[in-house]
This record gives structure tokens, C-alpha cells and sequence, in this order.
């Protein structure tokens, strides 16, 4: 744990918004990144968990999910959906109860399946102020309160990916999902968050950060042969 | 503070925490035993519970957050003495081992349950995917939550036990292989057995008995190091070096003693310099000593600068950042090849080290062995006709990776002597170790190993020990060290990199005329394990085939890693590698069946071992010997039979398996590997036993071994049982406290069973003599050796009989009282090796270098299983082990010597949602050396998975690789550089 340094719970999102307009606090979600992190730090966090913002809706193929839907739920509710998998992969179980739609935005991991997923799903992200901006825009969220996502639900997907193991996080992820008849492309691994691979981007000008598990070489090797794949699956 | 409620196991709490403080501390602290740490980020799942019925780690949620929810933990299941249905599930089937997350797991599946009563095993595998288990493979837990299901559905379930299968082979014949001979089909879970003849039928030892130990670790029980209360404890932390290699310039730790709350800081201006060597091994300790608790200089990032002890955890952190440290940065080499070059660092400087090989190229140690003449065979290779094949293979530094972090609790005692309740393998080498450090008498410490929450050979190792020992003497209250995910990995201790060479002459009958191994092996800063390490590899991998002419030679050098010392194989899994993969590539270079090749040059029953008495644990000699030992016992034929029936080893020759249609970039391949392994240090590992009869006929016996969650304690039972005819319910195991029980070496070298279990067969047979002696007594027959013990009786000759509670009452309060109490001790003078085959399919895509491995199969020869269920646990968990060691664990280093993947995740292990179907069979072979035919099963499981996948890679795309792990880009790179990708 970070020597986190006080602990809010607002009830309503103007009081939430009146707490986290003070420096130094930030808000609290499921806790598996903020938790988790072992630097020490005067954190405040502003707890999420009493603001009501765990409704799902779904309608004429568009969900509308609150901020602090956990994982797991996202899972079950879409089973069968592109969210549905890329939620269940995201998290093992004992972390997937916690883990929250927006702490995957809010955390922007390189590697997010998830986030991934929800980028080739069309996703908006609506914000306490009312106002929204496409996921596409909205990553790095940089201190915005996140109320709810919504992203299209239905429609051909696919998943392909390279791992060490089967459930590993995948060391480069494209996922595609076709809405009406265009196919939306979204691939991580490659940048320092998941892109959206719009018709003009050009994969081979991406500058991977190599690692120990791959390196910039080998990602972007690995991203077109993936690539390749989900636009073979879902011509 | 903030006041915080929820409801605790159905009871409303009200407490307070501090705005940091974790669930997990809180619940801890409200005496909830089950909840365990693992990690502080919540993957491993050893502190899972439920919050408002959903399984989630405790490590994550802030106490504050838990504030009006449903907490659950499995004390809420302990409402009697009897077992709620999961728990007996769990327990009937063998599922746990050291049972670190039994809570975990246990609340899993009743959660999993209650939303759905028939799971299918994707979703048992699922749940369970949270739950890091480094010790089942998974195998037994997914199988307890199945049987639980069926439990709690009111379905019946059949008793647990192995599948008797006949034997493929006859005389230790090789069998015809026959492709439409299909393996049984019985549950993963099950260990195939295929008995002996030669193996009596026996009452208890045989049989897959319950562990002794299994109502505490269900029940979540307080059993561990950490589970204990003890008044005004303070909580170390140590202050870890950030760099490589650095000399200490300077430190100021007064801001840190000043800062409110801290009891102490120690570090090297204000601590004896007092040499020493961590590896927990027999007295006396192997050379060089080359470490002092803190030293002046740091040798790897992670190594030891100072220590603090305050009130609290945060407090002690806190201080240790107070810390001012100066450091001289001097230069740091991690490659073992590059250490012994010119112009390399030297690691150890310090006139006070003593005994290095050659101090100024970092060689600790040079081995040697031999027997014939190696360099004869290469020279005159060509003029005989013989081939000669090079090759060098890397390996590389992964670590043990218990759940359960290294944990000590020191305290001085009403008399003032110290005790040190830790984890550790080997408490009574931990015990002698520590006195000259803390300048004490052996006499005024007392070392307690409770349960072990996994060690692997990492606690093999006088660790932290000596920290809490002189922060406990300086403050003189008890002192609590844990440490951390990142400290495990580059605090504790690791497997040794190695780069290997073999050179093998094969005659022009496809034999074997020399084999030469040459090892640099890695042992990083300190000498620790390294010289025993590396003679155990060079043991392993020039004994299991017949040469006349063969070569160890090996430089141990230091580098500056984190610090390599035991793990589970111990030399063996980086040697068998090498020469599995090398017997497979000469195999394929003369065009050769794999398998003929090397069954022509492997050992045979009689054949000797010739190069293992020149490979001893303290040193290695070239002298010849009168006699070598020999092989006595050997199931290899059959284990190769049943391993390749289970595989359909034919499918190698089938290339529209081999190239799938539907999956133009999968190709698909199948490896095997043969395997050999010891059984304990042959004169040297000694363990020691007494047991004592109480009223009620029952016995305690106490063993100095420690289990591990091997199921060591059951083991042992079992065979006292079997001795003194009763169930193993009567015998109460106790293990191991330095005060109280007797000697032993501790848990390594594949000796348990062996040997403290030979011990306790001693132990019993002099109880049960005298058993017989006051039977003969009460039954008034005149020769005692005619009365038989069985079924909690002794009955005479004409079948009248006393019971043993009779004898019992007799001998304690009737007559002649006497205390009816067996002792004895046992090292031996053999070491029987266990044989196996170990065969892995693989599918590889072309176009990324991703390997899946889809299928593992074991089968081993580990003479007489004294327990299937346990014995067959044991291989599942290794082989998942060394997949992980051959597929995906790997420490990656920065520039800087700095560990960049110091947790669960990006440090890999295998979860349960992605383990290949993983199957064990369990050859049985009577050895006669060992306690009712035992031999030793723990650690060549670790043997065989790393080649036997190499192999099937290169049977599925054709290339050879010579460096482990098989991540992805390794293998795209290699098809790459070969053209095949
Ligand atoms: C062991 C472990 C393994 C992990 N593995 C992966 C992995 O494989 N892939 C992966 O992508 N991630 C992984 N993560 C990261 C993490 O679990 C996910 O990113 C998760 O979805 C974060 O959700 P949360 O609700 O727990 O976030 P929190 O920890 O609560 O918050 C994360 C960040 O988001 C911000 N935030 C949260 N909610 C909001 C909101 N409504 N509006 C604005 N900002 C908000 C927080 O302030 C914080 O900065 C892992 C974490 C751990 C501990
Ligand atoms: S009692 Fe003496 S030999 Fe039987």
C-alpha cells in the first residue's frame, strides 16, 4: 500500500468534484493500480464506490456502463461480446471483482485488453462536467472524473494476440470488431497506450518501447502479422 | 483513525484503520489466520476472501473501503470440529500441499458453488486463476472443486484413489510401441499407478492416506511463521542497495533514529564483521565465507545496507528512507562468461575472504573429474572412426517463487535465550549458523519451523535469520521480518545460470565413448550453494549414460545478480537440459530414433555409476575406486512405455498432425526426454526420529525434518504406521523444533522420504520391539518376536491378542512402569536413482514464435510411492515448475544490474486457467535400500520438461534452440536466423 494519507467517500458527484478539486487527491475505483502501488506517496484518495455510477444499459447495440462497473460484471453481462472476453482476460479472478471500467480508462496500461477492445467498439467517455469525447481522445484522461463509457456491443469481432503463455498479458494485442461495414481495428503492445488504427494509420510508423518480452523490432512484426489475421477473419 | 464497520463472518465489527491500511492487515488483526500474504499488489490470491459474496484480494482493497460491506473469510466455516464438504473435498483429494492459500481457495469454490452448482472445469479453472499455486500445478485443486460440487449437490463420491494399470513391459524389456493402444482414460487428478510384484500388499504405507496435517491447513488454522500474537513485536525492514556493485562511503542514520517510533538501525559501523556462508549445508559450511551480516560494500541491487526496527511496518520504511547512504559506484558484471575476462570488476577484494580459486577473475571454485581419458577419445576420434559432437547451451536465473515470502520472528525467551520461529528447510543448520553472528552458544537458541508456506530450496538458507537475531538482542523485544515480492526476488535466493558445453564421441555403433561437460555456473556475489550446485550438475549430467571416458570441469564465478543458492533440482535442471538436448541433436545428426539412441547408451539395472564418487558433496578427486556404485532398481523401460502411450508418440510421423489444415501458421511437435536423479547426499544427509507410546495406545513422534508441504509429516506417519500396526490417525507428527526434536540435515537433496524416513522406520521397529516384549508379557508367551502387530493389536501365535491401549496402560502405570520410546537415526551409504520419461506436445506459430504447450506426461520410478496421491502431487507441481523454468520465467535486467520484472505478472507463472493437461504415472520398483522400497520422488519432476519441450519445438519447425526460455521472439528469432520463419 502507498502511505495514502486520507480516505473520502462522497455521496453525490458534486461533492466528489468539490474533494478531488483539491491537489493531491485523486480518485479511488476498484484500487488495483492505486492499491497496489508501493511508492511512497501523501495520496488522498476520493473513494467512487457511493456515487452510483454502476448501472449498465444496453439499447439498439449500445451499452452505456458506469464508471465503476467491475470487470467481472462487464464480463458476465457481455458474454459472448468482444468486452465480454477482452474484461474476462484482462484480470484474474481476484482482481477482476475489483478492477473498474473506469480505473482501465483511468490507468491507460499499455498493454489493456480491455481498453483495447473497448477502442475498436467506438467507446465515448462522458465526464462529471456533462461533457464527453471519444475514447480515441480521451486517453490519457489526465485528471478528468469519469462517469460512464459507452461503446457499441454488437456486430463480428475478433481477438488475436501474442503471449508467453496462453493468459498472459499479451505482449501485442490487435482486436477488430465490424460496425455496420467498416472494421474497426485497435491494437496494443505498440505505444505507450493501445491505439485505434484509423485507415490512415500507418502501423509501421509506430515506435514500439521494446522490452524483455519483446522488442520494438519484433512488436511491430508481430502487430502486422495480427493485424493481417483480422482483417482475414472479418473480410 | 477511521471508525470503519462491516460484517465479519456474520457478526457486525466495528473497528478503526488508518487511511492505508489494507483489508488483509485489519482482518489479520481481528485474529483472521487465514488471510495470507503473498504479495502486496494481489496476485498471488493468498489473501483472497469475499467481500459481498465475490472473491477478491484483500492485499488491494484499502480497510477504509471495506466500510459497510460482507466480509467473509473460511473461519466462517469452522463451526465444528468436522470439516465443511468443501474443506473435506479439498483435503480427500490431496489438494493441498503446503495449503498457504487453502483459505483462498476454499472461499473460491464456495462462491463459484453457490452461483453454480455444476461448474464446468473452465470455470473451476477460472476462479481458481487468481490463486497463484507454485506447488499442485493445479491438478488435485480443480479436481477438489469438482468433488466439492458433487458433494454439496448430495452426490456420493468414491474414496480417491490411483488407477492401477498393468505393466507395458516385461523384465525391463523395451516395449513394442503400438499406436492403437490408447491411454486409459481416467481424471488428470488420478496418479496411474503400475504396481510391482515384487512389492508387498501393505495396510497403510501404499495407500493414498489423508495428510496428517490437512484439518489445519483447510481450516485456515494459525500454523504459520506469521500466525502468531506476540506482545510489543516490531516490524524490520531492510534497506536494499540500488546499485550493482558499490563500495559504502558513508552512512548517517541519525535522522532515522531519531525519527519517532524507531527501536533501532544496524548496519556495518555497528554490527560485528563476523564471515560466514548463507547455504543452509552440513558443518562444516563449504568456503569461501565471504559474507558479514552488513558489509561495506554491496555486491548486487538488492543487497543488504542496513536494517531497522520500529512500531510498525510504515514506520520502519519510512525510517529507511532517512537513511543518508554515500556510495562509490564501481563497475558491475553479470555474465558469468564475461566475469573471468580481463579488466572485469573484482567482486571480492576484501582481504578477509578467504579460500577463492582465483580472486581477481572472480573464480570461486574450479572442479574437476574424471574417469578415462576424454582427451584421448576427441584426439584419436577420427583415426577410430568416431564422431565428435560440440555444442554450448545457456541457461538462465528464474527463482523458487514461494507464496510465502521469507519470514522470521525473533524473541528473547523467559530464561533469555533467543528463539527464531521461522521459515526455513533447515532449522537445525539455521540454528548452528546463526550463533557465531549474533555471538551466541548454540545452546541459548531455539529454532521453530512451523508450517512452510512453500520453500523449493529457497529457504534452504541461513536468510534473514541473523536480522531479526540481532535486531531482537539490541531492542530486546521481539523482532517480525517479512519480506516483500520484490525483496523474494532480489533479496532471497535463485537458480544458478549456467553456460554449458558438452562434447560427446559416438562410436560407429551409435555409442558413447566420452562425454565431456564443461560448466561455467553463475553463483552471482556470493559462494552460497555454488560449489554443490555445480557439482550436482556436473553429476547429472555425465552419470545417466554409460561412456567409459568422462569429463566434469567447472569455474564458479561471481557476478553481480541477485544471489542464486538451492532450488528444487539443484544443478540437475540446467545439466539435463543441456544433455537431453544434445543426446537429441546427435540422435538426429546420425539419422537415428531418438529413443534407440539413447537407450542404447543409458544405464541399465547393475550398470555403474561411474563418475559420482569422484563428485562429491565437499570435493571432487580423479583417483580410481575398487568399487562404484551401482543401479539396483531401475523402472526406465516401462516409464518410457507408458510416457510415449500417453503422448502418441506416433504422431511425431504423421504430417497432416503435424501441419493442421484448418491452422496454416500452427505446427505441431512432440519432445521426449529421459531422466535421472538422486536420492540424498550419500554419507552425509542424516535425519533423526523417536517416538513415544502414549496412554490411549497412540504415539507422538517427532522428526527433525522438515515438510515443506511435500507431505513429508504423512509420509513418515505413514511408515511408523505400517511398522507399529495402526492407523495413521494414531500417530501424532511433530516437526521441527531444534529444542525438541532430533536432528536432521532439513528438506533438500530429494532425502525425506529416504532418508528421515528410514529413520522413522528404525525409530518404530524399536518401539515395536518392545511392544512385543510387554505383549509377550501380558499374553504370557515366551518369544515376543512371534507376536505380530496389526489393527491397533498385538496377537500371539494362537491369535489371543491385547491391544495397544492395553500395552499402553500397562507399561505407563501397571507393572515394571517403563516409557515405551523409540529412537534412531539413519544417513546412508547409497544413493538410488529415481528414473523417469518425460514427454510434452507443443504447438508453435510460425508467424510470431509463440510456443502452447498442450500436453505434459510424466512417468516416474520412484521405487515404492509411500503415498501415490502425495508422490503424484509432487510430480504435477514440478513439471508445472519447469515449464515455467523452460517457457516463460526469466529475471530481465536494466543496464544496471537492476531487476526491471520484480513481480507476478511480468515475472510469469503458470495460472491455473492455462496449465496443459498435465499427467503422472507412478512406476513402482522395490528399492531395496529404501524404507519399504522408497525412493526419492521431489525433484525429477524439475528434470525433464525444459529438453523435452526444446525437443518438440524442434520436432514441430526444425529448430534447435540452445537457450531457455522459449518465449516467443527467442523462437521467432531462431526460425528467423534458420529460415523458417
Ligand atoms: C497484479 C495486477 C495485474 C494487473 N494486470 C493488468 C493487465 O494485465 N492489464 C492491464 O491493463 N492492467 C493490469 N493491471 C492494472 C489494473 O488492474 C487495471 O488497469 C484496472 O482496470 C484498474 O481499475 P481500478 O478500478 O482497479 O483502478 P484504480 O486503481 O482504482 O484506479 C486506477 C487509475 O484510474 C483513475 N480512476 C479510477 N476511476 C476513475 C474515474 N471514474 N474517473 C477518472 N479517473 C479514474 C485513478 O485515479 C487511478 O489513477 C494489473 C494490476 C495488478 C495489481
Ligand atoms: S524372542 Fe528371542 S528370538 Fe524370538
Amino acid at each position: 500500500m502507498p502511505l495514502i494519507a486520507g480516505y473520502h467517500r462522497p455521496t453525490d458527484l458534486t461533492e466528489a468534484l468539490d474533494l478531488l478539486s483539491t491537489p493531491g487527491r485523486i480518485a479511488l475505483a476498484g484500487g488495483t493500480v492505486i492499491n497496489a502501488d508501493r511508492e511512497p506517496s501523501d495520496l488522498e484518495v476520493v473513494d467512487l464506490q457511493s456515487l452510483n455510477l454502476d448501472d449498465i444499459t444496453v439499447e439498439n447495440g449500445v451499452a452505456q456502463v458506469g464508471a465503476m462497473v467491475r470487470l467481472d460484471n462487464l464480463a458476465h453481462t457481455f458474454s459472448g461480446d468482444l468486452i465480454g472476453e477482452a474484461s474476462q482476460r484482462e484480470l484474474p479472478s481476484t482482481l477482476r471483482t475489483l478492477a473498474t471500467v473506469g480505473g482501465t480508462v483511468g490507468a491507460a496500461m499499455r498493454d489493456s485488453l480491455l481498453l483495447t477492445a473497448m477502442l475498436a467498439s467506438a467507446c465515448n467517455v462522458h465526464y462529471a462536467d456533462g461533457e464527453s469525447a471519444p475514447l480515441t481522445s480521451a486517453i490519457p484522461s489526465a485528471n478528468r472524473l469519469i462517469t460512464r463509457v459507452d461503446f457499441v456491443a454488437h456486430g463480428e469481432w475478433s481477438i488475436h494476440s501474442t503471449a508467453r503463455t496462453p493468459k498472459d498479458t499479451p505482449i501485442v494485442a490487435a482486436v477488430g470488431r465490424r460496425i455496420g461495414d467498416r472494421l474497426h481495428l485497435a491494437i496494443s503492445g505498440v505505444a505507450d497506450t493501445p491505439v485505434f488504427l484509423s485507415d490512415t494509420t500507418d502501423l509501421t510508423s509506430l515506435e514500439p518501447r521494446g522490452d524483455f518480452r519483446g522488442s520494438a523490432e519484433y512488436r511491430l512484426d508481430v502487430a502486422q502479422t495480427l493485424v493481417r489475421r483480422i482483417e482475414k477473419e472479418l473480410a | 483513525m477511521i471508525p470503519i464497520r462491516f460484517t465479519l463472518n456474520g457478526k457486525p465489527l466495528s473497528t478503526s484503520c488508518l487511511a492505508h491500511d489494507s483489508l488483509r492487515t485489519i482482518l489479520r488483526r481481528e485474529g483472521m489466520f487465514s488471510v495470507h500474504f503473498g504479495s502486496h499488489s494481489g496476485e498471488t490470491g493468498a489473501g483472497a476472501i469475499l467481500l459481498d459474496g465475490k472473491l477478491v484480494s484483500s492485499d488491494v482493497v484499502l480497510a477504509a473501503q471495506a466500510d459497510g460491506h460482507d466480509i467473509v473469510t473460511v473461519e466462517s466455516l469452522n463451526t465444528s470440529p468436522e470439516l465443511h464438504p468443501i474443506q473435506a473435498a479439498f483435503t480427500a483429494v490431496g489438494a493441498f500441499q503446503s495449503g498457504y492459500s487453502a483459505g483462498a481457495m476454499i472461499l473460491g469454490t464456495l462462491s463459484l458453488l453457490k452461483r453454480n452448482p455444476d461448474p464446468t472445469e473452465s470455470e473451476i479453472r477460472d476462479m481458481l486463476s487468481g490463486i497463484l499455486d507454485r506447488e499442485t500445478a493445479y491438478v488435485k485443486p480443480v479436481e477438489a472443486v469438482m468433488r466439492a460440487a458433487a458433494l454439496m449437490r448430495g452426490d456420493v463420491a468414491e474414496p480417491f484413489a490411483p488407477a492401477i494399470l498393468p505393466p507395458l513391459t516385461q523384465h525391463g524389456n523395451a516395449a513394442r510401441y503400438d499406436e492403437n493402444d490408447a491411454p486409459p482414460v481416467v481424471s488428470a487428478a488420478v496418479p496411474r499407478l503400475i504396481p510391482s510384484r515384487d512389492v508387498p500388499d501393505m495396510a497403510v504405507v501404499g495407500k493414498p492416506e489423508i495428510k496428517v496435517d490437512a484439518v489445519r491447513l483447510a481450516k485456515g488454522n494459525p500454523a504459520f511463521t506469521d500466525d502468531i500474537d506476540l506482545r510489543n513485536m516490531l516490524y524490520a525492514r531492510v534497506l536494499r542497495s540500488p546499485h550493482a556493485h558499490a563500495r559504502i562511503v558513508e552512512i548517517d542514520d541519525s535522522e532515522a533514529r531519531s525519527f519517532p517510533g524507531v527501536h533501532a538501525v544496524l548496519h556495518y559501523w555497528n554490527t560485528a564483521r563476523v564471515k560466514y556462508a548463507s547455504g543452509g549445508q552440513s558443518w562444516p559450511n563449504p568456503h569461501p565465507h565471504d559474507q558479514v551480516s552488513f558489509d561495506n560494500k554491496v555486491r548486487h541491487v538488492g543487497d543488504r545496507v542496513a536494517v531497522v526496527a520500529a512500531e510498525t511496518p510504515e514506520i520502519a520504511e519510512a525510517a529507511c528512507r532517512l537513511i543518508k547512504v554515500t556510495y562509490e559506484v564501481l563497475p558491475a558484471v553479470l555474465d558469468e562468461r564475461e566475469t573471468m575476462l580481463e579488466g572485469a570488476p573484482v567482486i571480492h577484494d576484501e582481504a578477509d575472504t578467504t579460500e577463492i580459486h582465483d580472486r581477481d577473475r572472480n573464480i570461486v571454485h574450479h572442479i574437476a573429474a574424471k574417469r578415462g581419458d576424454p582427451d584421448a577419445a576427441v584426439a584419436n576420434a577420427d583415426a577410430n572412426g568416431h564422431k565428435v559432437f560440440t555444442q554450448t547451451f545457456r541457461v538462465h536465473q528464474v527463482q523458487q517463487c514461494p507464496i510465502e515470502p521469507h519470514i522470521s520472528i525473533a524473541w528473547l525467551d523467559e530464561d533469555e535465550r533467543l528463539v527464531i520461529r521461522t521459515a526455513t528447510q533447515v532449522p537445525f543448520h539455521a540454528r548452528r549458523m546463526v550463533a557465531p553472528l549474533l555471538d551466541r552458544d548454540i545452546k541459548d537458541i531455539r529454532v521453530v519451523k512451523p508450517r512452510i508456506g512453500g520453500g523449493f530450496g529457497a529457504k534452504q538458507e541461513m536468510l534473514i535469520e541473523d536480522i531479526v537475531g540481532h535486531l531482537a538482542q539490541v531492542t530486546r523485544r521481539p523482532v517480525r521480518l517479512e519480506l516483500d515480492r520484490s525483496e523474494e526476488f532480489i533479496g532471497s535466493r535463485t537458480r544458478h545460470p549456467q553456460t554449458l558445453t558438452f562434447t560427446s564421441v559416438v562410436d560407429g555403433d551409435g555409442k558413447l565413448v566420452s562425454q565431456d561437460l564443461y560448466i561455467i555456473g553463475n553463483t552471482g556475489p556470493y559462494g552460497t550453494h555454488g560449489y554443490t550446485v555445480q557439482t550436482v550438475a556436473g553429476l547429472r549430467g555425465l552419470t545417466q549414460y554409460n561412456a567409459p571416458n568422462k569429463r566434469f570441469r567447472c569455474d564458479v564465478v561471481y557476478t553481480n545478480i541477485p544471489v542464486p543458492g538451492a532450488y528444487r533440482g539443484y544443478g540437475a535442471p540446467q545439466a539435463e537440459f543441456a544433455l537431453e538436448a544434445h543426446m537429441e541433436d546427435i540422435a538426429r545428426s546420425l539419422g537415428e530414433d531418438v529413443i534407440e539412441f539413447k537407450r542404447r547408451n543409458w544405464l541399465r539395472l547393475g550398470d555403474e555409476l561411474n563418475i559420482a564418487p569422484h563428485l562429491g558433496e565437499r570435493a571432487a578427486s580423479d583417483e580410481e575406486l575398487d568399487e562404484y556404485p551401482k543401479v539396483l532398481s531401475t523402472g526406465l523401460e516401462e516409464c518410457v512405455a507408458q510416457a510415449l502411450r500417453e503422448i502418441g508418440w506416433h504422431r511425431r510421423n504423421d504430417p497432416a498432425w503435424k501441419a493442421p489444415a484448418d491452422r496454416p501458421n500452427i505446427r505441431r511437435g512432440l519432445g521426449f526426454a529421459y531422466c535421472m536423479h538422486g536420492t540424498a547426499i550419500p554419507f552425509l544427509d542424516m535425519g533423526g526420529c523417536s517416538i513415544k507410546l502414549n496412554d490411549d495406545g497412540s504415539f507422538n513422534m517427532l522428526v527433525g525434518a522438515t515438510d515443506l508441504g511435500t507431505g513429508a509429516d504423512t509420509v513418515l506417519g505413514q511408515i511408523a504406521a505400517e511398522v507399529l500396526g495402526v492407523p495413521l490417525e494414531d500417530i501424532k507428527v511433530y516437526s521441527s523444533d531444534t529444542d525438541m526434536t532430533p536432528f536432521d540435515t532439513g528438506a533438500y537433496a530429494s532425502s525425506t522420504t529416504y532418508i528421515s524416513g528410514t529413520a522413522a522406520m528404525r525409530a518404530a521397529e524399536a518401539a515395536r520391539a518392545r511392544i512385543k516384549e510387554r505383549a509377550a508379557m501380558l499374553l504370557g508367551i515366551e518369544q515376543p518376536c512371534s507376536i505380530e502387530l496389526r489393527d491397533r493389536r498385538a496377537y500371539a501365535p494362537d491369535g489371543r491378542s491385547v491391544s495397544m491401549e492395553e500395552i499402553a496402560l500397562d507399561s505407563l502405570h501397571m507393572q515394571e512402569q517403563e516409557q515405551i520410546m523409540g529412537t534412531a537415526s539413519y544417513v546412508s551409504p547409497e544413493c538410488p536413482p529415481p528414473f523417469a520419461a518425460q514427454v510434452v506436445e507443443v504447438e508453435v506459430d510460425i508467424d510470431t514464435g509463440q510456443v502452447t504447450v498442450v500436453k505434459m506426461a510424466m512417468a516416474v520410478d520412484c521405487g515404492v510411492a509411500i503415498n501415490p496421491v502425495t508422490a503424484s502431487g509432487q510430480v504435477e507441481g514440478g513439471m508445472l515448475q519447469a515449464l515455467g523454468y523452460a517457457h516463460c520465467e526469466e529475471y530481465a535486467f536494466d543496464s544496471d544490474g537492476r531487476m526491471v520484472n520484480d513481480s507476478f505478472g511480468p515475472y510469469h507463472i503458470y495460472r491455473a486457467d492455462e496449465v496443459p493437461e498435465t499427467v503422472v504415472y507412478l512406476v513402482q520398483t522395490m528399492e531395496d535400500s529404501g524404507p519399504f522400497g522408497a525412493k526419492a520422488v521431489a525433484e525429477i519432476p524439475k528434470d525433464g520438461v525444459a529438453p523435452a519441450m526444446r525437443n518438440a519445438i524442434l520436432d514441430a519447425v526444425g529448430v534447435a534452440m540452445n537457450e531457455i526460455p522459449f518465449t516467443p521472439e527467442r523462437v521467432w528469432s531462431a526460425m528467423r536466423a534458420a529460415g523458417t520463419a
